[in-house]
């Protein structure tokens, strides 16, 4: 089957290694699948992630930073960002609830990338109660 | 404007920038730097005893690093150890020390911008933010 979704991430990287298993529960949920590519022991990883430099640090703060997300057939205008440390704070199904918002926004039109450390500030408004 | 190489005709010491510190920070002699070429500073550099560091003498300079400043390095002990594990990886693997949540973009310039510790106190992570943290959270507010 093919994967809907792009996901750059670090074998290293800490903001990663609470993500995967987010995002792993949502693949389960959802049937959202992801194409999980970890770029820094990878250099064919790091050399696909560099080929879409122009759309990632046009939302990522004008760097390559990871997690990431991406759509590749829909790159587009960035999402409404929040930190997702407000998230962390949350339970888990808050931030799955929080992550899917993001991956919803980032399949619907051109509405293509985000970085995977950013959620949407009305979903954790909602899911703060 | 260019950054160059400068070396202290007393003690050696190499700075690299627009221009030479007029007093020399270790041996505190006036006026002794003198421009060098990047091929001297690169034997200078790599010639010394000491040119490599483990991961407990980085932790501890970025300890100092952040002793002088508004943030401190993050007590979470287990996260440090694993960016510390990518830190040096990338470093035995690319020659820098450069941050496991960021990657290359194979520009010089802009992969400066990522070696650890970077310029953190700029990013929408740290700047102006009560707990903010550097993007990795290596580095993290005091508060």
């Amino acid at each position: 089957m093919m994967a809907d979704l792009l996901m750059f991430h670090g074998r290293e990287c800490p903001h990663c290694h609470r993500m995967m298993p987010r995002v792993e529960q949502l693949e389960a949920e959802t049937g959202v699948r992801f194409d999980k590519r970890e770029v820094w022991h990878d250099e064919a990883n790091q050399d696909l992630m560099r080929s879409y430099q122009d759309v990632l640090k046009a939302k990522c703060g004008g760097q390559l930073r990871v997690p990431a997300f991406l759509n590749p057939g829909e790159q587009g205008r960035p999402l409404r960002r929040s930190r997702l440390r407000e998230a962390q704070g949350l339970g888990p199904q808050a931030v799955v609830a929080s992550v899917r918002d993001v991956l919803r926004d980032a399949r619907r039109g051109p509405d293509g990338i985000t970085a995977g450390r950013f959620a949407d500030d009305r979903t954790l408004r909602s899911a703060q109660g | 404007m260019k950054k160059r190489y400068w070396r202290c005709f007393v003690c050696n010491d190499i700075h690299y920038g627009i221009a030479p510190p007029e007093l020399c920070p270790t041996c505190k002699v006036l006026n002794a730097y003198v421009e060098i070429s990047a091929a001297e500073a690169r034997k200078i550099l790599g010639l010394g005893a000491d040119t490599t560091m483990t991961p407990d003498e980085f932790r501890a300079a970025i300890e100092r690093f952040a002793s002088a400043n508004e943030f401190r390095v993050n007590p979470d002990r287990e996260r440090v150890d694993l960016l510390l594990k990518g830190i040096f990886e990338n470093e035995g693997r690319y020659g820098l020390k450069f941050c496991p949540c960021r990657i290359r973009t194979k520009s010089w310039e802009e992969d400066l911008r990522i070696v650890c510790p970077c310029h953190f106190t700029i990013h929408e992570t740290y700047k102006g933010i009560k707990d903010g943290e550097c993007w990795c959270g290596l580095f993290v507010r005091r508060t």
